[in-house]
């Protein structure tokens, strides 16, 4: 299994993947504090046009919190870079014909299945760090991290939504033969949640929740409220995981 | 040869795509350290015996063994004995040729040691020793013989090569044969193809796969001697001799009530004389020499595997 992670990763870097998302998630890690930075700016810039049209703009402050909000405003964007750039993980493979050549080898489908999920799951967590570390250090630097409460808490929930939905892309990526199909599939769940989110009834209880990490800073939820949407997710996340290497072990290659 | 002493048994096996009926009962038993030729034209089901045997189907009746071993779907252990050379082979084209192999011994469970050596030892047996590129730029003709390093990296007990020399040209063709012929001698490889020069050229034995069955199996030379034929080939330099050689068959047989065309025929140059009954043929070597009747060649015809593969599926 080593073996076949150790090739993930040498895809990742040599096809040049891991550098385009490397760079999407430095540049929206980085803009997050910089459109903080330069909110003040760019409504004094704006305030004259505002002016004419009898707008009076007051004196914009920004805090960590403005930086944050942007960290959780973007976050969806490199989340879906990620599931576009990660879609082919598996069909790439059956389309070439090369899982064949390793399953003939004897290794187990079960382990091909495992060593990509990992894979994705690692190239997730990795990404995300740089994104949250780049928005991390630019923020303290210029505003301190006053403000913010139970930041890692929320910063660790989106995590969490991303594994999931990377989870249901390796779920649809054993059930669909090309990369289209695994993104519809894939979008779907990812826009159903966000819609079911709009439902007061079970907002509180779908993976969609924890991406309100913010709220724990702005509208004084605690993290005890996100209990019923971590075990939903949990559950998912395992559903999605053992229903895709039961689909995969059966499937044609 | 009992049972357990064949590397490949596979018996009564059965495989439909829809209605469609690819597989009618194939009996096939290889014994170890062969070239074992699987013959059919396109679409008679020799991908579909060799994915099975793989299991990368499923087959609605029947069994396969491979070393004594139950083959099974999905997650086969007896992929373990097995090499596989797939039609149109295909790598992760961002490797190197070692690296690739290197990857493969892992997988395998190689120890490291031997990997180096073994993928070494290989890469220079299919011409690849001193290849440092990636395998993105391959040819076809490189892509199938690194595919052939790869099937025999674990030295396996089976090689199953399908069609390996299809889609080469001449030069390719005969460095694939050639590569196998070599391979013989660690392993039994079966070796699917529609190409019965290559057929004949490295194969011990071969089986004939059409509409989903096994029509013939044995050696080559059983093959070839089920269709034997008596007939010799007599060319000559002038075409006015073979009418008088058929004269004097004639003669020889002492009856002009008898069909001549069941002892001789003339071909259409009117140069050749097919002689059907060997036993003329001292008499006819006589009359030869006797009439100074100048001569080019003297042939015994034998039946190709072509005549017999064209004869079989008819």
């Amino acid at each position: 299994m080593t073996a076949f992670i150790k090739k993930e990763c040498m895809e990742l870097t040599r096809t040049g993947k891991l550098l385009i998302l490397g760079i999407i998630f430095i540049f929206f890690g980085i803009l997050n504090p910089a459109m903080a930075k330069l909110t003040p700016w760019l409504y004094e810039m704006l305030s004259d046009q505002f002016a004419d049209q009898g707008l009076v703009i007051g004196e914009v402050t920004v805090t960590a919190l403005t930086s944050w909000t942007q960290f959780f405003k973007n976050a969806p964007m490199v989340l879906i870079v990620a599931i576009l750039l990660f879609s082919g993980l598996f069909t790439n493979e059956y389309h070439k014909g090369t899982l064949v050549q390793i399953v003939t080898k004897g290794l187990s489908r079960n382990k091909i299945f495992i060593s990509k999920l990992f894979t994705v799951y690692g190239a997730w967590t990795l990404l995300y760090l740089v994104y949250t570390g780049i928005t991390l250090c630019y923020t303290v630097y210029f505003w301190g991290n006053d403000g913010v409460t139970n930041l890692a808490f929320g910063i660790f929930m989106y995590w969490l939504f991303g594994i999931f939905t990377m989870s249901s892309l390796v779920l649809f990526s054993a059930l669909c033969n090309n990369s289209g199909q695994v993104l519809l599939g894939t979008g779907i769940i990812f826009f159903a949640f966000i819609l079911l989110s709009y439902i007061p009834s079970i907002k509180n209880i779908i993976p969609s929740r924890l991406m309100d990490g913010l709220t724990l800073s702005t509208e004084g939820a605690v993290p005890s409220d996100f209990t019923e949407a971590l075990i939903c997710t949990f559950i998912l996340i395992a559903f999605c995981d053992i229903i895709g290497v039961l689909v995969f072990n059966r499937r044609k290659l | 040869m009992t049972q357990d002493n064949y590397i490949l048994r596979i018996e009564n096996l059965e495989k439909s795509f829809g209605d469609k009926k690819v597989l009618r009962g194939v009996n096939l038993s290889v014994p170890p350290k062969k070239v074992f030729g699987f013959v059919g034209k396109n679409g008679a089901g020799k991908t579909t015996t060799m994915k099975l045997v793989l299991g990368l189907m499923t087959a609605n009746a029947g069994e396969i063994f491979v070393n004594g071993e139950k083959v099974t779907y999905g997650n086969t252990k007896t992929n373990r004995f097995i090499g596989y050379l797939p039609d149109v082979p295909e790598y992760y084209s961002f490797m190197t040729p070692k690296e690739y192999l290197s990857f493969c011994g892992e997988i395998t469970k190689m120890d490291k040691k031997e990997i180096r050596t073994r993928s070494e030892e290989l890469l220079k047996l299919v011409g690849l020793g001193e290849e440092k590129h990636r395998i993105k730029g391959f040819s076809r003709g490189m892509k199938q013989r690194l595919g052939i390093a790869q099937a025999l990296l674990n030295r396996p007990k089976l090689l199953i090569c399908d069609e390996p020399t299809s889609a080469l040209d001449p030069l390719g063709r005969k460095e694939i044969l050639d590569i196998l012929v070599a391979a013989k001698e660690e392993t039994t490889i079966l070796f699917s193809t529609h190409i019965l020069s290559d057929v004949e050229h490295i194969c011990d034995e071969m089986a004939l796969l059409n509409e989903g069955k096994i029509i013939m199996q044995g050696s080559i030379a059983e093959v070839k001697s089920k269709r034997r034929r008596n007939s010799m080939e007599i060319q000559l330099e002038r075409k006015e001799d073979s009418d008088r050689i058929c004269r004097f068959i004639r003669g020889s047989i002492k009856t002009d009530r008898i069909n001549i065309d069941s002892f001789c025929t003339i071909d259409k140059s009117a140069k050749c004389i097919i002689l059907k009954d060997e036993a003329l043929l001292p008499d006819i070597l006589r009359y030869l020499a006797d009439n100074s009747i100048p001569l080019i060649r003297i042939e015994k015809q034998e039946a190709t595997l072509e005549d017999i593969f064209l004869e079989a599926i008819k």
